[in-house]
């Protein structure tokens, strides 16, 4: 039962400690692990699996051995990032594999890399022929980079001497109908202007809005809740009778000019006179319900 | 173009909007609006009857009226 209770304490220890450390040394052991890299971490590992049930040990033998090698890999880390030739050492250099289009076969060998596992890791980018492949370099964390030949990579907008805007980096700037004014003063924006801009698409209260997002060239994106969105749409289709209506008034008084037919023309006058007085019925009627609907959203926030 | 097919068109887009009203008359509730909107359809009901009587005449009248020859 001691035992146990001495597995429990050293178990816990060993956590806190290999939490702490894996913090110190940061992120760059996940994304950009060379081989060196993940040989260290095995060994980092076994260290506090030692120190966690390994009750012949005292459980500080095992910190001291962890601290060592954070401290080394540190140092080293430190000393890559001063000096290139110490970085060559122990980072190791990349290795081009393919030269303009052409294999080059002292480093595969060098690399003891067989064509058959080139061509998987090329699959793996989306090259099934090596006939595509200008360059292809084999970086210090195993991991293959290649690039077409020119004639063989996708068509871009400079191709075809498109000009693009930059969008920049598209920012959030309202999530869950409140409006994130960290970012909002950042981008140099304003309550105001995003309000107008919602305004324009029908929106007249942020509390409507799910999302919305900007990006530098200001493209608008907005979501709104669902709920929300069929009164939207209700309005528009209001806005669209309208149009229709002016249409056809206008239709009438270009028919009622062009026709040498007296009758017909009166007829034409009169059905104008007639949409005249719908359009100013129902336009009366479309601003009531706006305004109408404007009160009861407010009200509602 | 002829004229009969343009005011056709007019006809048609008139429809649509009388179509329109007609939707909007049942699905409003409140006494009001509904009153509002029996009137709307029945001027533009009459707008219909109008246009329709003058697409016949045209129908009769047409080879006079063609433009595009």
């Amino acid at each position: 039962m001691a035992v146990a209770y001495d597995i429990a304490i050293r178990s816990l220890i060993a956590y806190f400690v290999l939490l702490t450390l894996a913090r110190i040394m940061g992120k760059r052991e996940i994304s950009q692990m060379t081989f060196f890299d993940y040989i260290v971490g095995i060994t980092i590992g076994s260290m506090t699996a030692n120190m966690a049930i390994n009750t012949s040990l005292r459980w500080y033998y095992s910190v001291i051995g962890l601290l060592i090698f954070t401290t080394l890999q540190l140092l080293t880390a430190f000393i890559s990032l001063k000096s290139v030739r110490f970085r060559e050492v122990v980072d190791g250099t990349s290795t081009v594999l393919i030269e303009h289009g052409n294999l080059n076969e002292k480093n595969l060998r060098k690399e003891r890399l067989n064509t058959s596992v080139l061509a998987s890791m090329l699959r793996e980018k989306n090259i099934f022929s090596f006939a595509d492949v200008e360059y292809a370099i084999l970086e210090n964390d195993g991991k293959i980079s290649a690039i077409k030949k020119s004639g063989k990579q996708p068509l871009t907008p400079s191709d075809m001497k498109l000009q693009t805007e930059q969008t920049g980096l598209p920012r959030i700037i309202i999530e869950d109908g409140n409006f994130i004014d960290e970012t909002i003063s950042h981008i140099g924006l304003t309550r105001s202007w995003i309000l107008s801009k919602l305004g324009d698409r029908g929106i007249y209260h942020v509390s409507n809005v799910m999302l919305a997002q900007v990006d530098e060239a200001g493209n608008f994106y907005v979501d709104t809740y669902d709920k929300y969105e069929n009164s939207v749409k209700k309005d528009e289709s209001l806005d669209m009778i309208l149009v229709k209506l002016e249409r056809i008034r206008a239709d009438f008084f270009s028919y009622a000019m062009e026709t040498k037919n007296e009758k017909a023309q009166k007829l034409y006058n009169e059905c104008k006179d007639r949409i005249e007085s719908i359009i100013y019925n129902f336009g009366y009627y479309v601003e009531q319900k706006k305004a109408k609907d404007n009160t009861v959203k407010k009200h509602f926030h | 173009m002829t004229v009969s097919m343009k005011v056709r068109s007019t006809l048609a887009m008139l429809e649509g909007v009388l179509s329109d009203f007609k939707t909007m008359h049942t699905e409003s509730s409140d006494g009001n609006t509904r009153k509002e909107f029996e009137r709307l359809i029945s001027e533009t009901d009459i707008i219909v009857g109008k246009l329709r009587a003058r697409i016949e005449e045209i129908a009769e009248e047409e080879p006079q009226y063609r433009e595009d020859q």
